[in-house]
């Protein structure tokens, strides 16, 4: 064992956690070592100084008026008032419970006004069709009608008030639902840039394999041949949904859809190719261990939530492995444990899912509206 | 842990009464308490901050929160112990959402970054060991006066600050390694 070894076992000799072996080992170095003698005695002095440090120590003024007003207005936990709150949280919880009731009138003021039985729509390069009738300018897309665009033609879609869309060539949508309290496209082919206002999953956009879900976002969403296909976003959060499998992405991050699957797990569009390619190799293609090291030594805190998705997509020691990195970039939250989250435990999942959302969104790009280009004025 | 009781608190008949009159809401007998406490509670506080306006805010935050929790307390370990640990658990909370602010604050690629801290001084004149340990990295820091000062175990820090038992061993590895070369 050489001085460097030996410098950190030191710590350990002193501190008592050493096997005796391992003391012995230390003791027989130190007996021909005189440099390793002077680190013991340096160590030694460190700690006994440390041990010597006053246990207390006297703020500069007195505290306990400011404790004593503080108390004065607080409840002892066991004193409960306001459905179980303590009374502190009382005017907390009153003032929450006004602000939701103003931000509910206020949403349902915004969906009465956006309530309209068509959506309008805009012609924006070329001869976009609704139904069988070519677009000139302006019309109208009914529930049920298609509109299509061809390699040279682009349209623009108003979802009542809450948003556009923005129809690129060679697509083929449907409007599905244009309600109150639901609004839905259906995307059969081609691609669309989303840009909507309003509170979460009141948009969505159908396609062969995943629904995408509306949290308040910008975002593009394109569909291949095969049914599947790619959800970007740039603002916000959408959810892409299908058959109980749901993938949160936020803004810069992508998402990719397959056919007969749906979503894979969503990871940020700067990750190197690698890490890309082993994702798409674990959640279309039966990629296994190999796949999950790549992303496991690519992985920075910016990826949690990436990792986070794939919990439940792994088993056995591949979970223990995921969970270990996950554990490094983002220590478990109060409460949670490592058993809980290995077993998929919903709640300790969720929990720690709020953890790493806060994060995420310090990672995600600048949280800025992109606005569509070339709008048409409806 | 080991706690070492003050002169005058070797009674703990009369802590207990103490507490037990607090529970029922007997501010007086809460004053008391918090004479007899602030204290310690103020210097690992500020051992753990190196900040003595944060100090002062946590140790009035300990206190409050104390009140509030003081009817859970069941005596089922020394008071001060119940605390040191209430203490310990709210300043390390605080950090974590100081440091959720500065990541939010700043833009940087790792959060890891935070960590990085300015270049440990060494040369700080007549040896001060208390200026020496508020110079240190802020997680270095942490461990070290859990460790050193407070007495816990690496275990114990482990999992409060939910970091591996290496990450805490290589923590104040680190800690002392720069402590020593003031002690030079």
């Amino acid at each position: 064992m050489n001085c460097q070894e030996i410098e950190v076992r030191l710590n350990d000799h002193l501190d008592g956690i050493l096997s005796a072996s391992e003391n012995a080992e230390v003791e027989r170095h130190l007996e021909s070592c005189l440099n390793c003698k002077e680190e013991l005695l340096r160590l030694r002095n460190l700690m006994a100084e440390t041990a010597a440090l006053p246990k207390e120590m006297i703020p500069a003024r007195d505290l306990w008026p400011k404790v004593a007003g503080r108390i004065a207005l607080t409840k002892q936990t066991a004193s409960r008032s306001f459905f179980g709150l303590p009374l502190n949280r009382t005017v907390g919880a009153l003032a929450v419970a006004a602000v939701l009731i103003l931000v509910a009138a206020g949403i349902f003021w915004k969906i009465k006004q956006s309530s309209t039985p068509f959506w309008e729509v805009g012609r924006l390069a070329g001869s976009p069709k609704v139904g069988s009738e070519k677009l000139f300018d302006t019309g109208k897309l009914r529930v049920g009608e298609w509109l299509e665009t061809d390699d040279s033609s682009r349209a623009v879609i108003s979802v009542g008030n809450i948003g556009h869309v923005q129809v690129e060539p060679n697509s083929r949508i449907r409007l599905v639902e244009a309600r109150l309290t639901e609004h839905r496209l259906a995307l059969q082919k081609g691609g669309l840039e989303a840009q909507i206002s309003a509170p979460p999953r009141l948009f969505f956009v159908e396609t062969p394999s995943a629904t995408a879900v509306d949290m308040g976002c910008v975002y593009r969403l394109t569909v291949d041949e095969s049914g599947g296909g790619q959800l970007e976003v740039t603002f916000g959060w959408v959810s892409l949904v299908r058959d109980g499998r749901e993938s949160m992405v936020p803004a810069g991050a992508v998402c990719l859809i397959r056919s007969a699957i749906g979503p894979g797990t969503p990871f940020f569009k700067n990750k190197p190719a690698r890490f890309q390619q082993a994702l798409e190799r674990l959640d279309f293609e039966q990629g296994g261990l190999p796949e999950l090291e790549i992303i496991l030594n690519e992985s920075q805190s910016s990826d949690a939530f990436t990792l986070w998705h794939l919990l439940p997509r792994v088993a056995g020691v591949e979970r223990e492995l995921l969970y270990g990195r996950m554990a490094e970039l983002t220590p478990l939250p109060e409460g949670v444990t490592s058993e809980g989250i290995l077993r998929l435990d919903a709640e300790m999942l969720l929990r720690w899912k709020e953890e790493i959302d806060l994060k995420t969104e310090f990672f995600s790009e600048p949280q800025t509206k992109t606005p569509l280009t070339e709008r048409s004025t409806l | 842990m080991e706690i070492i009781l003050k002169e005058g608190e070797q009674n703990p008949g009369y802590e207990w009464e103490l507490v037990r009159r607090a529970q029922k809401g007997d501010r007086a007998a809460f004053e008391e308490i918090y004479r007899r406490n602030a204290g310690r509670v103020y210097a690992v506080c500020l051992r753990i901050t190196a900040h003595t306006g944060k100090a002062e805010e946590l140790t009035q935050d300990v206190f409050v929160k104390c009140w509030e929790k003081l009817p859970s307390f069941r005596g089922e370990s020394a008071f001060f112990s119940w605390l040191h640990r209430l203490a310990v658990n709210l300043v390390l909370m605080e950090q974590r959402s100081q440091k959720r602010r500065a990541a939010k604050e700043i833009t940087t690629d790792a959060l890891e970054m935070l960590e990085q801290s300015e270049p440990f001084n060494s040369s700080i004149g007549p040896f001060d060991l208390e200026k020496a340990i508020a110079q240190l990295p802020p997680q270095a820091r942490t461990i070290f006066v859990l460790h050193d000062v407070e007495g816990y175990r690496h275990g114990e820090i482990a999992e409060m600050l939910k970091l591996s038992l290496g990450t805490c061993k290589a923590q104040l590895f680190r800690a002392r390694k720069l402590l020593k070369e003031v002690l030079k």
